[in-house]
C-alpha cells in the first residue's frame, strides 16, 4: 500500500451515515453492521473524501506531533481492515474525486493522546464498544452525581 | 414480589437482580405512594408497579394514551427511586472502570436471560429478566429525571421486549389516521418532530415524534409509544400553538423543549394505524416544501443507521426486519420548507395516494 494511494467505498450495497459523532455502516446484503468512534469517524469520512493515508496522517499531526509515524501505520492497518472486510477498496491514480458539498470538520482531544482507529463489527447480540471508565464512584458503590441546579 | 429464579442459581447477574427486586420490595413498603398503572403497548400488556410520587409523574405522563384497564400483564416493571423511598439500591456488583459497553450496557451482566444498562448521565439502571418477563426501571432521585429520559422513559426496557415479541422498534415519527400514514425517518435534526407537529393542525393524528414500533405484515402497523415530542427552540418559535405543551424549561433537553400531547392536545394522538409510506424529511432552505422519490436504499439508510445507533442489543433479524420494511412500502424525500403550512397537505397527498393502492391490492 503506497500512503498516497487514495480510496473508494467497495461495496454498492453499503449505507453508512455519520450520527451524533460515530459513523455507523450497514451492509445491506449480510446484514452486517460496523460502528466507527473517535479517530476511525475523521479517517472514514477523509478516505470518503479521497484523501490518501499520509494526506490524513497530515491533518494529525498537528494536534499529536509527537506521535506521527504511529498515526500513519495506525492508518494504514485500519485501511487493511476496511478493505478485508469489503468495505472500501483502491482508487485508480486518475481517478477524480468530487470536491465535498460540506468537507468533514473535526477537532481533535489532544488530551486523549492519539487513539488508533479502529472498526467495531457486531456480531448478533453481541457489545464491543467499551465507554470511558467511572472512576469517581461514592460510598454506596453507584457513580457520583455531578450537582444538578435544575433539580425540579 | 418473588423473582423465581432457577434453585441455587449463583450467577451475578441472577443475584444482582433478585437484589433489586428485594429493594424494590421495601421500597414499596416504605413509601406513602405505590401505584399499579396498566398500558397497552403494541397489543401487550404492561403493569407498572410505582413506589414514589414524583417517579409516577416523571414515568408515566409520555405514556397516558396507553392507559389500559388491569389484566394480566405480559411484563411487569418495577420503578422506584432512592430518594423519595427512603431505600437504597445494593452497591453495583461491577468494575465501574471497565464495566461499561455502548448503550451502557454493562459487560458480564447480560445473559441469554438477564439484560443490564446503566444510562449514567440520566443516572437510571435499567433491568430485564426474559424467563419472568420481569423488568426494573430505577434511579437515584427522581428529581433529576429530565430531557429524553422524561420524554421517553424505559427505552431500553421496551425496546428488550417489543424486540422479543417480534417487533421492531425504531428511531422513527408517524403521523396519520386510522386509515392509514406515515412513517417519519432520519437521524436527530433531520425535522421529525417538526413535520410530526406541523401535521396536527390538518387532519391528521400523532403516534410518534422519536421512536416507535412497527409490527411486521402486509400492511406493517405503527403503534405509539410515547405521546410527548421535543423541539428546538426556534421551532418552537415556529409552532408557537404548541408552546402550552412544553415542560418547564428545567425539564428540557439542553436547548430542546419537552413536549407532551396531553390536555387539548389528547385528541390529536392515536395509537397507531397501518403505514403506507416512509418520508424522509430534510430542510432544503426554501419556503415551499414538495415531494420527491427516494430510493429504497435511501429509506434504509435514513430508518436503519439512525435506529442502530440509538438502540441496544439490536439483531441481525431486527436489521432484516428494517430492511424488509422498507423494501415494502414507497419512500419519498420530504422536503421541507419553511413555510410549515405546507407540510401536511404533502403528508396527506402521500397518504392519499398509497391508500387507495392499499385498497385496490387487498385481497377480495
Amino acid at each position: 500500500m503506497a500512503d498516497r494511494e487514495r480510496y473508494q467505498v467497495a461495496n454498492s450495497e453499503l449505507v453508512y451515515d455519520n450520527i451524533e459523532g460515530e459513523v455507523i455502516l450497514l451492509d445491506l446484503d449480510t446484514g452486517t453492521y460496523y460502528q466507527l468512534v473517535k479517530n476511525a469517524v475523521p479517517v472514514w469520512n477523509w478516505l470518503v473524501e479521497g484523501l490518501g493515508v499520509s494526506e490524513i496522517a497530515d491533518r494529525f499531526a498537528p494536534a499529536f506531533p509527537n506521535e506521527t509515524p504511529q498515526i500513519a501505520e495506525s492508518i494504514r492497518q485500519f485501511v487493511q481492515q476496511l478493505i478485508a472486510e469489503h468495505l472500501m477498496m483502491p482508487l485508480a491514480d486518475d481517478a477524480v474525486v468530487p470536491a465535498p458539498e460540506t468537507p468533514f470538520v473535526w477537532s481533535p482531544n489532544p488530551a486523549e493522546g492519539f487513539v488508533a482507529p479502529a472498526l467495531l463489527k457486531y456480531t448478533d447480540m453481541q457489545s464491543l464498544l467499551l465507554l470511558d471508565p467511572i472512576h469517581d464512584i461514592d460510598s454506596q458503590g453507584w457513580p457520583i452525581l455531578k450537582p444538578n441546579p435544575l433539580v425540579v | 414480589m418473588n423473582v423465581a429464579l432457577e434453585n441455587g442459581a449463583t450467577d451475578a447477574p441472577a443475584l444482582f437482580f433478585q437484589n433489586a427486586v428485594e429493594t424494590f420490595a421495601r421500597a414499596r413498603e416504605q413509601s406513602p405512594h405505590y401505584s399499579e398503572v396498566y398500558f397497552t403497548f403494541a397489543g401487550h400488556t404492561v403493569r407498572l408497579c410505582i413506589a414514589g410520587a414524583l417517579m409516577s409523574e416523571r414515568v408515566t405522563r409520555a405514556f397516558g394514551h396507553l392507559a389500559a384497564p388491569p389484566s394480566a400483564a405480559d411484563l411487569t416493571v418495577l420503578v422506584w427511586d432512592d430518594v423519595s423511598t427512603g431505600t437504597q439500591m445494593p452497591p453495583a456488583p461491577w468494575d465501574w472502570r471497565g464495566a461499561r459497553l455502548e448503550h451502557g450496557t454493562i459487560a458480564g451482566f447480560n445473559t441469554e436471560r438477564f439484560f443490564t444498562t446503566y444510562e449514567a448521565i440520566a443516572d437510571v439502571l435499567e433491568l430485564f429478566d426474559q424467563a419472568t418477563q420481569t423488568a426494573v426501571y430505577w434511579t437515584r432521585d427522581a428529581r433529576r429525571l429530565k430531557g429524553n429520559e422524561y420524554a421517553a422513559p424505559m427505552r431500553t426496557i421496551l425496546h428488550w421486549f417489543l424486540q422479543a415479541q417480534g417487533h421492531v422498534v425504531l428511531h422513527s415519527g408517524a403521523v396519520g389516521s386510522a386509515e392509514g400514514g406515515v412513517l417519519l425517518a432520519g437521524k436527530g435534526g433531520a425535522g421529525k418532530s417538526t413535520t410530526a407537529l406541523a401535521c396536527l393542525g390538518a387532519d391528521l393524528k400523532f403516534v410518534a415524534d422519536d421512536y416507535c414500533v412497527v409490527s411486521p405484515g402486509t400492511p406493517p402497523r405503527v403503534h405509539s409509544l410515547y405521546r410527548s415530542a421535543k423541539l428546538r427552540e426556534d421551532s418552537l418559535a415556529r409552532l408557537v400553538q404548541f408552546a402550552s405543551a412544553a415542560a418547564p424549561r428545567a425539564l428540557w433537553d439542553g436547548d430542546k423543549a419537552v413536549l407532551f400531547l396531553d390536555g387539548v392536545w389528547s385528541a390529536k394522538v392515536t395509537g397507531g394505524f397501518p403505514v403506507v409510506a416512509i418520508l424522509l424529511p430534510r430542510a432544503h432552505g426554501g419556503t415551499d416544501t414538495f415531494l420527491k422519490p427516494a430510493t429504497a436504499k435511501e429509506g434504509i439508510q435514513a430508518l436503519a443507521l439512525s435506529t442502530l445507533a440509538q438502540s441496544p442489543r439490536v439483531s441481525q433479524l431486527t436489521i432484516e426486519r428494517i430492511q424488509a420494511l422498507v423494501r415494502g412500502l414507497p419512500c419519498y424525500w420530504l422536503e421541507l420548507g419553511t413555510e410549515t403550512a405546507q407540510i401536511p397537505r404533502r403528508v396527506e397527498e402521500v397518504i392519499a395516494r398509497h391508500q387507495v393502492q392499499m385498497r385496490e391490492s387487498a385481497p377480495l
